[in-house]
């Protein structure tokens, strides 16, 4: 394991499972001293609807998102001690982006995902993203629980 | 990650993909200096046909499974310097027993499984077990594509 993994993928949406899986995802890539890309994947079908579009949000949106992204690059970094972190934001549809888009485009070996997300009723073992990812990712994927 | 998973589970049966499987969770254990559990489950939904159960294969099969398990712990012991292994012939669901059954007996904290295993086509990209256990699952699964 030490030796397999170079470039990790952490999925992180601020949901309490994200939280715990970047955290993993930072203990791992420190432990193996690989790069790990922190992605924020925002779904724009939320902005589909019409009586939204009349405004423009994305540029609000993406400052917002972006400098979450850069906190919690310098939590990874500062607190886990990880070199090489890079933020990573993509619109679009989380399963797709992660699972097939962010991987493809920087070479993931490993992708990490919360068992339950954004979205995630607690009750539910396994949230759509994380589903979504086990299956489709080319990848190992870690599911992170605990 | 060095200190948390300390007792993993790790499904093999027989197949290519549940032997690359084996191979990283091998790679963990050494690293976490854990207890790796290396399980063959067999399906013995396949011995309630009629024409079947008036012999019995129970035997020779639990003798022919017992040696390949005992040979592929040999083999990460001696490839990998894992200390502790241990070989858990288990009867049952495969799905089932690699997602809670062994799991609680065994207070597992990681479970290792490869993508597809033995009665997968290679163009499904999640096996039936691994979906299982990806789902149901209470611990963290790290799902093995080769």
């Amino acid at each position: 394991m030490a030796h397999n993994y170079e470039r990790i993928l952490v999925g992180f949406d601020e949901s309490e499972g994200s939280k715990i899986a970047l955290k993993r995802a930072a203990e791992l890539a420190k432990e193996h001293e690989a790069k790990l890309y922190v992605a924020r994947v925002y779904d724009k079908r939320i902005f589909q609807s019409n009586d939204i579009l009349s405004g423009d949000y994305t540029e609000p949106i993406t400052q917002s998102l972006q400098a979450t992204i850069d906190d919690y690059v310098g939590i990874v970094i500062n607190d886990y001690g990880v070199q090489d972190v890079e933020g990573v934001l993509e619109f679009g549809s989380p399963r797709t982006v992660m699972s097939r888009t962010i991987p493809e485009k920087y070479n993931i070996d490993l992708i990490v995902v919360g068992a339950t997300g954004e979205s995630g009723i607690t009750r539910a073992l396994l949230g759509s993203v994380a589903e979504r990812v086990a299956r489709m990712a080319l990848c190992d994927v870690l599911i992170v629980r605990t | 990650m060095i200190d948390d998973y300390k007792r993993i589970l790790v499904g093999f049966d027989g197949s290519r993909a549940s032997g690359h499987a084996l191979e990283k969770a091998a790679e963990i254990a050494k690293t976490t200096d854990g207890t790796l559990f290396i399980a063959r489950v067999f399906d013995t939904r396949v011995f309630q046909s009629q024409e079947i159960i008036q012999f019995d294969y129970t035997e020779p099969m639990t003798e022919n499974l017992t040696r390949s398990l005992e040979e592929q712990k040999i083999k990460v012991e001696n490839d990998y310097g894992v200390k502790n292994v241990e070989t858990i012939l288990h009867y049952g669901s495969p799905g089932n027993s690699m997602a809670h059954t062994l799991p609680q007996e065994y207070d597992i904290d990681l479970i290792v499984i490869g993508a597809t295993g033995q009665s997968a086509v290679e163009r499904v990209l999640l096996g039936s077990v691994a979906e299982r256990v990806t789902r149901h699952a209470l611990c963290d699964v790290l799902i093995v594509r080769p």
